[in-house]
């Protein structure tokens, strides 16, 4: 279902925690709200859900209003962080438990929560008490618990930062095809920005309860609409400089520009060096740090000015050798400074 | 090694403490004729037990309003309980605090004091003398334990599981005994034995309010134990003890099975 939130505004013990939200998400999609924490992620989640009253604004889901509407009267469900399997029931009769509360009888119930354990890989579960479950699996239970009530909207709260770093890779990938499969919509709330940008076909940027940015990742990624957007989704610098007489400089890089005068913040992404034998551009190596599959590097310019950018694989120069690099500029980013008062 | 030295130390010493005393009751309660420098009773008899259960004050009678009193006492006063101890932990509203602290008010009167001002105003609403006025001290005797014990439990399993239930299609009632309840239980478990043992043993408060009229086990018990009459106190005394334990057993029994029910309904 198409989701639809206009001016939501919330407030917590007098503090006002989201204002003025205003978010679309199309019929299908998927979602991610990436911010901070404590930048009202949950808590948009809690109100889109029933679970706390907006002070304002009003929430559409498939053209309907349901901004009155009790929790449970919603079909929005949210996969909690916390996981919150009900303790005394076993993983069947969690999963199951939706379909109870829509009063299917119990052999149905618990033949539909066997088939939906087995699409979470978790076949044979069904008996097992919650307790005996690892973490990764909780987490499986209650995906399939979510999927059981047939949700028109489902909302999952950072359901993989408490998992391991191999189980959440796996738990990425269930979750996408169980997408692909159902086509719910799906707002997924996250601080980490790989897995917003990899999982979603949007991007919301939330800061201090407001959006700051919404679009496709690329778009987000690629074009960010504001300085703040630009710090918190990283792999760029950001060169403080001029325009005059149509030349941007900045730190090392000076670049012919259509923009009026005055002062402007380019945001210069990392990929944008191209290491090139008779570049323009001399910068040190300050620092180099092999990871893996990449390896950090520190490149210092001759004003000082630090860049990082990161070569694939293992790299044959060190600390102390000069690189030259050209911009490939691309359609470069500008952020105008506000003025100081 | 130390640490099972000393628990056995205080389990010997909790064993002294309880299980003596105990002892001695059953050897009063039987014995005829119990002499000093004898270690064991000299004869033996039957009469006290006759008269425990034949007797013209015999226990049947006062067992039914004991238990039936400590019964309503213990349903309603973890009830009342229970709903104070949600609006407490898990709402906010001005005066949250004010509501936790006076609901363990009546704990800071002496129950003399207590039983003989809440007589005053019961013979004014027309309530003294009367089961139910006695049973409304009794709750009201109980409920600062169950409001402590019922909050403490609330607030430890917060609304988290209820919300979750709530957006998988539970209604606010379905959502509480459904997900919620289930848990509580051993709160709620301790709640209604605390209330139990705490109306079973209301002497002075029964006597005052009841004014002679509602009889129950403790108030019978009293006269004996300064009667004189060793073997009989004895005898009344493990009837009540007794009583009381089998009420508990039948407690636990009957919840227990009901939460292995709870999640098949």
């Amino acid at each position: 279902m198409r989701l639809e939130i206009e001016g939501l505004s919330v407030a917590l013990e007098g503090r006002d925690i989201l204002r003025g939200v205003s978010l679309q998400a199309e019929e299908g999609a998927f979602l991610s709200l990436l911010g901070p924490s404590g930048c009202g992620k949950t808590t948009l989640l809690k109100t889109v859900a029933g679970i706390l009253a907006p002070q304002g604004g009003s929430i559409r889901l498939g053209g309907e209003d349901i901004t009155g509407l009790p929790p449970h009267r919603r079909g929005v469900v949210i996969l909690f962080q916390d996981i919150r399997l009900f303790p005394h029931m076993t993983a069947a009769e969690n999963v199951a438990f939706p379909l109870r509360m829509r009063g299917v009888g119990r052999r149905a119930r618990l033949e539909q929560a066997a088939k939906l354990l087995e699409r979470v890989r978790l076949s044979g579960y069904g008996p097992r008490q919650v307790g005996s479950l690892s973490g990764g699996e909780r987490q499986r239970v209650a995906l399939a618990r979510a999927l059981a009530a047939r949700p028109r909207l489902l909302l999952l709260d950072e359901p993989f930062s408490a998992l391991d770093e191999n189980l959440r890779e796996d738990m990425r990938e269930l979750v996408l095809s169980l997408h692909r499969e159902f086509r719910t919509t799906t707002v997924l709330v996250t601080h980490d920005r790989g897995e917003a940008l990899g999982m979603s076909d949007q991007v919301a940027l939330l800061f201090h309860g407001e959006i700051e940015q919404c679009g496709t990742p690329e778009a987000v990624y690629l074009r960010p609409a504001t300085r703040r957007a630009a710090e918190y989704l990283g792999g760029c610098a950001l060169l403080d400089g001029e325009v005059r007489s149509g030349i941007f400089r900045g730190g090392p890089v000076a670049l012919p520009v259509s923009l009026p005068e005055g002062r402007y913040t380019l945001c210069l992404r990392e990929q944008m060096w191209r290491p090139a034998e008779e570049g323009p551009y001399a910068l040190t190596v300050a620092k180099v740090r092999f990871q893996g599959r990449e390896t950090a590097v520190s490149l210092a310019a001759a004003d000082g000015t630090l860049f990082q950018r990161s070569f694939p694989g293992a790299v044959s120069f060190q600390a102390g050798d000069v690189l030259r690099f050209d911009l490939d500029m691309g359609e470069p980013v500008f952020f105008p400074q506000e003025e100081c008062l | 090694m130390k640490t099972s030295l000393l628990l056995r130390l205080f389990l010997g010493a909790a064993a002294f403490c309880i299980l003596l005393p105990a002892a001695l009751l059953v050897l009063w309660s039987a014995a005829a004729r119990w002499s000093w420098p004898n270690l064991l009773p000299e004869s033996w008899s039957g009469r006290t037990v006759a008269e425990l259960l034949f007797g013209p004050q015999n226990i049947w009678p006062l067992l039914g309003s004991s238990v039936s009193l400590g019964g309503a006492a213990s349903v309603l006063s973890t009830l009342i309980g229970l709903l104070t101890a949600r609006a407490a932990a898990l709402y906010d509203f001005p005066g949250r605090g004010l509501v936790r602290f006076a609901g363990l008010l009546p704990l800071l009167i002496p129950g003399t004091v207590f039983a003989i001002g809440i007589h005053l105003v019961l013979l004014r609403a027309g309530l003294a003398d009367t089961a139910a006025g006695v049973l409304l001290v009794h709750v009201m005797t109980a409920l600062p334990y169950s409001i402590s014990i019922l909050t403490d439990v609330t607030a430890a399993l917060g609304c988290g599981l209820e919300e979750q239930a709530a957006v998988l299609g539970a209604g606010p009632a379905r959502g509480f005994f459904a997900v919620s309840l289930p848990e509580l239980t051993p709160g709620i478990l301790s709640s209604m034995s605390m209330a139990f043992i705490l109306s079973y043993s209301q002497y002075f408060t029964t006597l005052i309010v009841g004014g002679g009229r509602v009889k129950t086990l403790a108030l019978v018990l009293v006269p004996y134990i300064q009667g004189g009459d060793r073997s009989l106190a004895s005898v009344y005394a493990l009837a009540f003890t007794g009583s009381a334990l089998v009420v508990f057993a039948l407690f636990e029994t009957l919840i227990r099975r009901w939460q292995r029910r709870g999640d098949k309904l």
